[in-house]
């Protein structure tokens, strides 16, 4: 195979999603090794998502429109993110945007040699860090309560009351409680200023707690760590060790607990062992009851056998029955199986669930398109947290093998506004939101039962994510949110209001549906009753 | 909207209507969507960034100078968003292994910072589909108007969905040079 071949090859893999880590790593040399191909590529690119626009149909009033909502809407929240710009928050939507553009602008002055006039070097951009992986009565001053499952952008964080869990992106669980005050600064990393919190860090090699008398490293372990009000810190080893940086250094080994005092004890002094270890502090940070915190449940609750669409209307938290797309909806992709069969065996699998309830819903060896809609639409534009949870069984067939899409839309503009989650024929999960494809570099074998837990986390003011877990049969199901997802977005803007449900399936493999469940938890997706 | 009407509708947005900018948004829209859509980083939302340029327009109209290029100011917003886009994307984890090559990404901010102008490239490129037998417009309708897998395509049309990609970017090659054809032909 030639150069040309192969560039053609992996351009087209490329342009339609299926290029793996290898091969974007092979087309990055071919183009970086040829820069008439390079431009060339670069042209096919631009042509690519023009091709795209001119061949959609006219929504230049819905972009009109949609531009208008937003920039009234962050008008207000401009007024309000200034009134709260005293207390050091988060930096909001508008105030990143302000951000981004103020370093943009003054690079562009200074590169044609004009003064520049801010005068105030801007503030970088905020990340996320962490996720609120539970809480229990908590209240922050960070905006008051925060839903669970919400990620955390670096800055300070008080919890003012309550109990609360955070998962570090690094993988470290933190436990709070009470009135506790710290920095997120990074993945890996936090200062706490004043309190008291728990840390299991056993897939975060390296995690540190900085405090203002020292610096606590972890070597692979469990420990606390408390600040009073003068910076005196007392660290608390449960398990493995950790590194003590501060006016001395030193390792710290399992059951040791040293109270360090700039003034008074610099060396370290011991003091008695906390007695609560992280597990048993996490059991006393209780989730929202299930039934408080789930907003829609399909359970396939019907006799087994075939009936319209509009005949299942059971589950709830829907605004309806099933149904066909109607014909605007449909444009030129037309079902070719329109009935709703259900089966009578519900899926289950080895995951500690809640109870399978009824049949399951079955995707014939078909093209077939099923709408359910939603009571409570997920809305994109407000602070919240979603988590839609599901279990999935693919047949295994030589030819033309089983695509399955479950998809967020909305109803003001169903081909445009999307947020889903699916298994394309290549057999690496994706998510998909608008027009843009997120990929897996991991493959999943057809066959097994899977349940995919899924997160969308929306900010009023502020980036989106939308995360995606599969869990294969040998695969245990934890008490909090995983650290690693299977795919994620990455941070992203959007305000769309999403209050229909689409599964689709195609391809000649069956397909199987089942205990579908869109809550505010991840323990209203996974505890059993 | 000539320009005394753009400079009436800033002076409505000034005084505190909205609704003039909407009457702006609307004379831009075109525009700035396509100048974004064509230089966005693969990954980027194109349409939130044309539409975060516009909101900054809004926020920011008080700093425009009045009777001076409007569209290049607003332009400038753009490919600031645009660069504020690619910086953020460049952050997420593996986005190089995952969704851009970084050859690609570097030319694509390249020439947005380049050139923050609208391009005659849509134009040329609907001409150039005029050109195309039925057969093949139709393909390229299933695959990005109507967004169909390849595999439907394939089913629909027949042929193996190798034979499909292999057509695909036969019919992409050919209107790309029958791009670079009209471009050239108009520059000389």
């Amino acid at each position: 195979m030639n150069r040309d071949e192969r560039f053609e090859e992996l351009w087209t893999a490329f342009l339609e999603g299926e290029l793996d880590a290898a091969g974007f790593e092979e087309l990055d040399r071919l183009l970086g090794s040829d820069a008439e191909l390079l431009r060339r590529a670069a042209d096919l690119y631009e042509e690519h998502r023009l091709l795209g626009f001119t061949l959609q149909s006219d929504d230049a009033e819905r972009f009109v429109k949609g531009t208008m909502a937003r920039a009234l809407r962050d008008r207000e929240g401009f007024v309000s993110t200034v009134s709260d710009s005293v207390r050091q928050a988060v930096p909001s939507r508008p105030r990143r945007i302000a951000g981004y553009l103020i370093v943009a602008a003054a690079a562009f002055l200074v590169s044609l040699g004009v003064q520049p006039l801010l005068s105030k070097p801007p503030a970088p951009a905020l990340e996320p860090v962490a996720t609120l992986v539970r809480a229990q009565g908590a209240r922050w001053d960070r905006g008051g309560d925060l839903p669970e499952g919400s990620r955390l952008l670096q800055g300070r964080l008080r919890l003012l009351e309550g109990a609360a869990a955070i998962r570090f992106d690094s993988g470290a669980v933190m436990l709070l409680s009470g009135s506790a005050d710290l920095d997120l600064e990074a993945r890996g990393r936090a200062l706490l200023r004043a309190g008291k919190v728990t840390v299991e860090a056993s897939e975060a090699y390296g995690f540190t707690v900085r405090t203002p008398a020292g610096e606590v490293v972890d070597l692979g372990t469990e420990f606390a760590v408390a600040v009073e009000p003068t910076g005196a810190t007392e660290v608390h080893v449960l398990q493995g060790e950790v590194s003590w940086s501060g006016s001395t250094s030193r390792v710290l080994q399992t059951g040791q607990a040293l109270r360090f005092d700039s003034g008074a004890a610099p060396e370290g002094r011991s003091v008695p062992l906390t007695d609560k270890g992280f597990k048993e502090l996490l059991r006393t940070i209780r989730p929202l009851p299930a039934e408080k915190s789930l907003i829609a449940y399909e359970g396939f609750e019907y006799p087994a056998g075939e009936r319209e669409p509009g005949q299942a209307s059971g589950g709830t938290g829907w605004k309806g029955p099933w149904r066909l797309r109607t014909p605007e909806e449909t444009r030129n992709d037309r079902d070719t199986s329109t009935s709703f069969i259900v089966g009578a065996e519900s899926l289950s699998g080895p995951w500690s669930l809640p109870a399978a309830r009824g049949g399951a819903l079955h995707l014939p060896a078909a093209r077939s398109f099923r709408v359910r809609p939603l009571a409570e639409p997920i809305d994109l534009g407000r602070d919240a947290v979603t988590y839609v949870s599901f279990l999935m069984r693919q047949e295994l067939v030589d030819r033309d093998p089983p695509f399955f899409r479950l998809t967020f839309r909305s109803s003001e503009d169903f081909p445009n506004q999307v947020v889903g989650f699916g298994m394309p024929p290549t057999r690496r999960p994706s998510i998909y939101r608008n027009r843009d494809n997120f990929n897996a570099s991991v493959s999943f074998e057809p066959g097994p039962l899977l349940l995919w837990v899924c997160k969308i986390a929306s900010r009023r003011q502020g980036p989106d994510e939308v995360f995606l877990k599969i869990y294969r049969p040998d695969e245990p199901l934890g008490p909090l949110e995983p650290a690693v997802w299977t795919l994620a977005t990455g941070p992203f803007l959007s305000d769309a209001r999403l209050d229909l449900l689409l599964l689709t399936g195609t391809g000649q493999g069956r397909q199987w549906f089942d205990e579908l469940r869109i809550g505010r938890t991840w323990e209203s997706m996974t505890r059993q009753d | 909207m000539d320009k005394q009407d753009l400079e009436a509708q800033i002076r409505r947005v000034r005084e505190g209507d909205p609704a003039g900018f909407e009457a702006i948004v609307r004379a831009f829209e075109w525009p700035l969507r396509t100048w974004v859509l064509s230089h966005c980083p693969p990954g980027g939302d194109a349409d939130d960034v044309a539409q975060r340029a516009f909101i900054e327009a809004f926020k920011r109209i008080g700093e425009y100078a009045a009777e001076t290029d409007f569209r290049a100011w607003l332009f400038a917003i753009g490919r600031y968003q645009l660069m504020a886009e690619a910086t953020r994307l460049r952050r997420t984890a593996d986005y190089h292994r995952r969704y851009a090559p970084i050859a690609l990404a570097e030319e694509l901010e390249r020439r947005a910072a380049a050139a923050a102008a609208p391009s005659d490239r849509l134009d040329r490129l609907r001409a150039c589909m005029g050109g195309l037998n039925p057969q093949a417009r139709e393909i390229l309708g299933q695959r990005y108007r109507e967004e169909l897998p390849l595999e439907e395509i394939s089913r629909r049309s027949g042929r193996s969905v190798g034979a499909l990609k292999k057509y695909l970017f036969t019919l992409r090659a050919r209107l790309h040079e029958c791009i670079a054809r009209k471009a050239a032909t108009e520059t000389t």
